[in-house]
């Protein structure tokens, strides 16, 4: 079970990381 | 005295009190910012006059400069936006698996004296994001789930740190504003030392001592076996309370170390104590619009957003108050006596403590929900239809009235530029603030940034009303059960951590979507406040001209109030309408 929870956390991670990347090409490299 | 005296009393010595620190406070933290960083070559106090560092950054110099190095951070490299929020997201991450590993382990670590079993892995991961987004949801009970390592190790570690990680986005957004043709937002590990350092470790050193000398405990022994009056044994939970309640009020976390929050005795056993604690709920947030009235050099910038908090507050506390006041119509048809007298507090006092009585309970719902505290006194479930729209409609408002430490002042100074753009296509003007042209660049990530709450909010909430396992936690079917829904998510997306508490929500559905929610409504926003901050550093100054509109006067202030209640009325009223509203309705009905 832990492992699901640590790869949800990973995923949330992950996903806000992407999110990053998404508004750097949205706004351009700073 | 009456209620209406004792209601305005409580509100003008809160208010004069906070009002009164705004200023010295929001100087102090705008010299800490930019206070230059220590290095051993040159000692941090050799500027002299108004440019001095404060006292605590001399005398802190060497323990920041240790850690510094302990931590193989290169103080003087500033970062642009993308690194900073990349620092930001890798060491709110790590304390996310600290906690969520801190209370998995808890029966094997020391300071467990009650011996309690690991956390539920789901209870746990929910635990861990609730704390390091600032939101201290707690779908347990404090007192029999965790032990005082977890509680002062993870808990009251992560109280600190995520209050410094608001402080520090608001920080970075006013140097957006400050600098121009510039990438560099400053570093982040600089200012998160210096935000836990010399604000909030101080600060919350100072009221745990003011909270313990008013009878909030601090103690470390094991839970006591007492024998009550009618020779019952009775358990009383003990704790390092006064220590975690300081910094739960100041860096508006509100995860209570007792399951009934501030309202258990231990935690705000009377007046004294639930006045320091709305005191400390308040400061940070209106002191750090003084923070960015100083650091853009116009004092009266700050003051204009302070004006538009305070008229978006006070109203919505006295209707709390005044809803609480006259009680519940259905006991008023059947007699029962609700007025105010020698012998009662009056009105409607389900859910409230008698030491604190309609008022005290109702400007804290008000107060913690405008901030994004979340610390309780009273059960928000208990209060009367609008009296409970009051909580949930200041969490929708996005909590910027004043906010979170630091959440209060980004969201309010986006909405400020939402302001400017709005004015701008009135007047067919390029829309500008503080000397910066808002261009398609700011208003798309303004957008995004006020666009990703509500729909975290009322996707959630959809979902949890469409399947089984969302369902299953109500207790009240009907309108008030899809208000319990409707808070749950409002509150978890917005980073409160306040509950209507007719909610079962420590289940696997609840526990992971909450989760899931209060991450991506916590640093997603941070993201896109970082990435305005970036676009607005990088932009000239233009000079301002007759066609500027001033955004330090009453003009401003109105816009800036009526673009916050367009965007939150808009959004949240539907939903709003199949809860609380319709309750209130139906409620009058019936009498």
């Amino acid at each position: 079970m832990d492992l699901i929870y640590l790869l949800l956390l990973a995923g949330l991670y992950g996903a806000t990381h992407l999110f990053v990347l998404a508004i750097v090409r949205l706004v351009g490299k700073p | 005295m009456s209620a209406t005296i004792s209601f305005c009393a409580l509100l003008a010595l809160l208010f004069g009190l906070v009002l009164a620190c705004v200023q010295p406070l929001g100087g102090y933290m705008a010299r800490v910012f930019a206070a230059p960083v220590p290095s051993p070559g040159s000692a941090p106090d050799a500027t002299a006059g108004a440019d001095r560092p404060p006292l605590a950054l001399r005398l802190g110099a060497p323990l920041e400069r240790w850690l510094y190095r302990l931590c193989g951070v290169h103080p003087e490299r500033e970062m642009d936006w993308s690194h900073y929020a990349i620092a930001l997201l890798l060491f709110n991450a790590c304390g996310a698996l600290v906690v969520y590993g801190l209370q998995r382990l808890q029966f094997w670590l020391p300071l467990n004296p009650q011996h309690l079993t690991a956390v539920s892995p789901d209870s746990a991961f929910n635990t861990a994001v609730s704390f390091i987004t600032n939101t201290n949801w707690q779908g347990y009970a404090g007192e029999s789930t965790l032990a005082y390592l977890v509680q002062m190790a993870g808990l009251t570690v992560q109280n600190f740190l995520s209050a410094a990680t608001g402080i520090v986005v608001a920080i970075a957004l006013v140097r957006g504003f400050v600098r121009h043709g510039a990438r560099a937002l400053g570093n982040f590990w600089v200012d998160v030392t210096r935000a836990t350092l010399y604000v909030l470790l101080p600060l919350a050193a100072v009221l745990a001592v003011a909270l313990a000398s008013s009878g909030v405990i601090q103690d470390l022994g094991g839970y006591r076996q007492v024998t009550t009056l009618e020779q019952a044994t009775q358990t009383l939970p003990m704790g390092p309370v006064a220590s975690q309640e300081s910094i739960k009020e100041l860096g508006t976390n509100g995860g209570g170390f007792f399951n009934a929050n501030s309202a258990h005795p231990y935690e705000n056993p009377n007046a004294v104590s639930d006045l320091l604690e709305l005191f400390a709920i308040l400061v940070i947030p209106f002191a750090l619009t003084a923070t960015f009235g100083r650091m853009v050099n116009d004092a009266r910038q700050g003051w204009a957003l302070l004006v538009a908090m305070l008229l978006l507050l006070v109203p919505l506390i006295v209707l709390a108050w005044h809803s609480e006041l006259h009680g519940n119509p259905l006991l008023a048809r059947q007699g029962v006596d609700q007025v105010a007298s020698l012998a009662q507090s009056g009105g409607n006092m389900e859910g409230k403590e008698t030491r604190f009585g309609i008022a005290a309970s109702s400007v804290f719902a008000a107060v913690t929900t405008a901030t994004s505290c979340g610390a309780v006194n009273s059960m928000h479930d208990s209060m009367t239809p609008l009296g409970g729209f009051v909580p949930l409609f200041l969490i929708q408002l996005g909590e910027l009235a004043p906010g979170g430490v630091g959440t209060g002042l980004y969201t309010i100074l986006v909405f400020a530029i939402l302001g400017v753009f709005i004015a701008g296509l009135m007047i067919g003007r390029t829309p500008e603030y503080l000397g910066k042209k808002i261009e398609s660049a700011e208003m798309k990530l303004a957008s995004l940034f006020i666009l990703t709450t509500p729909f975290l909010v009322l996707i959630g909430t959809a979902l949890a009303v469409a399947v089984a396992a969302g369902k299953a936690g109500v207790a009240n079917p009907g309108p008030h059960g899809f208000s319990e829904i409707l808070y749950a998510f409002s509150s978890a997306a917005n980073n409160n951590g306040s509950a209507f508490a007719g909610l079962s929500a420590n289940t696997v559905f609840y526990n992971v979507a909450t989760g899931i929610v209060m991450w991506l409504g916590r640093y997603w926003p941070i993201v896109l406040a970082l990435a305005l901050a970036g676009s607005l550093a990088g932009r000239k100054r233009i000079p301002v001209t007759e066609g500027t509109l001033p955004t330090h006067g009453p003009l401003f202030v109105a816009l800036l109030i009526g673009s916050i209640l367009l965007i939150g009325v808009l959004t949240y009223v539907p939903a709003l309408a199949l809860g609380p509203i319709v309750e209130h309705f139906l409620l009058s009905a019936a009498t």
